[in-house]
């Protein structure tokens, strides 16, 4: 992947604040984290930005379509409301609630919080489509942090 | 009771307290859960602590009382203790209760004693069953013939009192058969319409009392220790403002009786944990009960200093079970230590709190010196919680020693571009009456604030 656009993607996904970024195109996949989320509880600490590329040669980039522009300043993320084990599994069906890419409608559960033998369902406040995962399933999560990222529709 | 290994404690409070256990922890090799509300995210609770939670929004009754995201906050760090604290969920017996349901060791005790100390009518029911002497007082009176019997029974002068009142309101002083006639129609009309029941009853009046409350501490194995008395008698509405210990007040005597009185009762009550029983002192040395806390106390920090002992991590033993290594014999009381609480309120307007940011600070220092604090030069208080700022606590020798030696600190101590207390407690160890240890809890009724001095230029300029 060429080393200048990825330059120049850092830059703008930096003054945008924005966490981490995965770029896939069909020859490569890059994942960037650039603004470390603060400290919490227990998720493992990452305390300088880095970026990881796994590039196997060719690059046909459609990236800047995803995260350049005004679409970014779209994007919205889920943050919690409770305290406690972060799920992606509906208990009654055995299914992910939603998967990544799915359209959502507002009101719709998207994840659970598990936390003293209750599970409290995490809901959309307005339609996106989801672009990533912030954190693993399992994964302690406090009051106000981020869960999953959306771009509006 | 068996040993409980601790191996991780969750703080459920914030401010100086927080700060407090979390040192203890550390000397004690236990690891530290802090939890914060979103105003609290750069206090240093959080950042001292070994992991934190964020529980929720500002105002308390969203984080630092929520007990469900407390305990929740818990069950995901792996806490296997849960230390309250002073204020917020420390005297909450469900809150106890919970901790209890999930597994968790609450640093304190029962939930039964502490229901049952928190009532006050059956608290005082309590004492009187253990021979502890209350203040006479009457039953609900249903009309004016009753109050004057029952006045004359106990003797003027007497306070009417509003049974479901509370904070100082709905009540009248009466000194003779004739204010108790003038007032009983008043005062069942007031408690009425201030608390929406007319039940009123009376107490005996207390003139000159002085607050005097001993600190005591307990293990499961059913020792108790009491660590001296605390003179608690400087008060503005029923907020400390100055602790001292030992009293000026006491002599030996009456020192010894009120600190075993007290000891012998928590023995009784099988009570665990750091506790406080609070007396109300006639001019005469009668003592009557007033009320027990069921926890740790802020001004704990003076009988630290005057028994060497660390009630805190004492607590936190006893609650794993284990047997205090102290004796009663062997407890050394030694000098005399005085506690300023320093609050952001202006003192020159009534004592009204106040929020803000703080400009740069610089702590006292020097032999038989503690500040205990949360501040530092740039933060900012938040409007949600407690205007305690700081606790400057001094030893001395003797009361003189610690009395100069308070003056010295509190010249050094800064804080600026907020209004604090420092000016009222530099006045007051200036005090005559204050320095004879002179003084009841009515004193700063009476005490008039000097205007404030023009000052020139600051340490910092």
């Amino acid at each position: 992947m060429d080393v200048k656009k990825l330059a120049a993607i850092y830059q703008v996904a930096q003054k945008r604040r924005i966490r981490e970024l995965t770029i896939e195109t069909k020859a490569s996949k890059v994942k960037m984290v650039l603004n470390p989320q603060k400290p919490t509880a227990y998720p493992p600490e990452t305390t300088s930005p880095s970026v990881v590329t796994t590039d196997n040669g060719e690059n046909k980039a459609n990236f800047e379509q995803q995260n350049a522009g005004s679409q970014s300043l779209d994007k919205f993320d889920i943050v919690s409301s409770q305290i406690g084990f972060f799920s992606r599994y509906n208990p009654k069906t055995k299914r992910h609630y939603v998967k990544l890419r799915d359209q959502v409608k507002k009101g719709a559960v998207v994840a659970c919080i598990k936390s003293m033998h209750l599970h409290y369902e995490i809901q959309v406040e307005k339609p996106g489509k989801i672009v990533e995962f912030l954190v693993e399933e399992g994964q302690p999560v406090e009051y106000h942090q981020p869960l999953i990222r959306l771009i509006q529709i | 009771m068996a040993h409980k290994r601790i191996k991780k404690i969750l703080i459920a409070n914030r401010g100086e307290i927080a700060l407090r256990v979390i040192r203890a922890c550390k000397e004690l090799g236990i690891a530290t859960v802090s939890v914060y509300s979103k105003i609290d995210e750069h206090s240093l609770h959080r950042r001292f602590s070994d992991s934190s939670v964020c529980v929720g929004e500002a105002p308390p009754g969203e984080s630092y009382l929520n007990i469900p995201r407390i305990i929740a906050a818990a069950e995901i760090s792996g806490a296997d203790a849960v230390h309250p604290g002073y204020g917020f969920l420390a005297e909450s017996a469900e809150f106890a209760h919970a901790c209890h349901e999930n597994n968790l060791i609450f640093i304190g005790p029962s939930a039964e004693i502490i229901r049952s100390m928190g009532n006050k009518n059956e608290a005082r029911r309590t004492m009187q069953d253990l021979n502890i002497p209350i203040i006479p007082g009457s039953v609900a009176l249903t009309d004016l013939d009753m109050a004057l019997k029952e006045a004359k029974r106990i003797g003027y002068p007497v306070m009417l009192k509003a049974s479901h009142g509370g904070g100082g309101r709905g009540m009248r002083l009466c000194r003779k058969p004739k204010h108790l006639e003038q007032a009983f129609n008043i005062t069942k009309h007031e408690a009425q319409a201030s608390f929406g029941n007319d039940e009123i009853y009376l107490e005996k009046f207390i003139e000159h009392a002085r607050h005097i409350e001993v600190q005591i501490l307990a293990d499961t194995h059913g020792n108790c220790l009491y660590l001296g008395e605390r003179d608690c008698s400087i008060q503005r509405r029923k907020q400390k403002l100055i602790e001292e210990t030992p009293s000026p007040f006491l002599e030996q005597n009456t020192r010894l009786k009120i600190n075993t009185v007290a000891a012998e009762a928590a023995k009784q009550l099988a009570y665990v944990g750091a506790g406080t029983i609070e007396f109300l002192m006639d001019a005469k040395k009668n003592f009557y009960f007033m009320e027990m806390n069921t926890r740790i106390q802020v001004e704990h920090t003076i009988s630290e200093l005057y028994t060497g002992i660390d009630i805190v991590k004492q607590q936190i033993q006893v609650a794993a079970g284990q047997k205090l290594h102290l004796e009663q014999e062997k407890l050394i009381f030694r000098g005399h230590v005085i506690e300023c609480r320093i609050n952001c309120e202006d003192i020159y307007k009534g004592f009204t709190p106040v929020a803000g940011k703080i400009g740069r600070c610089h702590f006292p220092q020097g032999l038989g010196v503690r500040v205990d604090t949360h501040i530092y030069s740039g933060y900012t208080i938040p409007p949600n919680y407690d205007s305690m700022l700081a606790k400057l606590i001094v030893w001395g020798l003797d009361r003189e020693e610690a009395i100069s030696r308070m003056q010295r600190s509190l010249s050094e101590f800064v804080i600026e571009n907020i209004p604090t207390t420092i000016p009222f407690h530099q006045q007051m160890m200036g005090n005559k009456y204050f320095k004879q240890g002179k003084f009841d809890i009515n004193f700063l009724d009476k005490f008039e604030i000097a205007p404030p001095k023009k000052t020139s230029s600051g340490v910092f300029s």
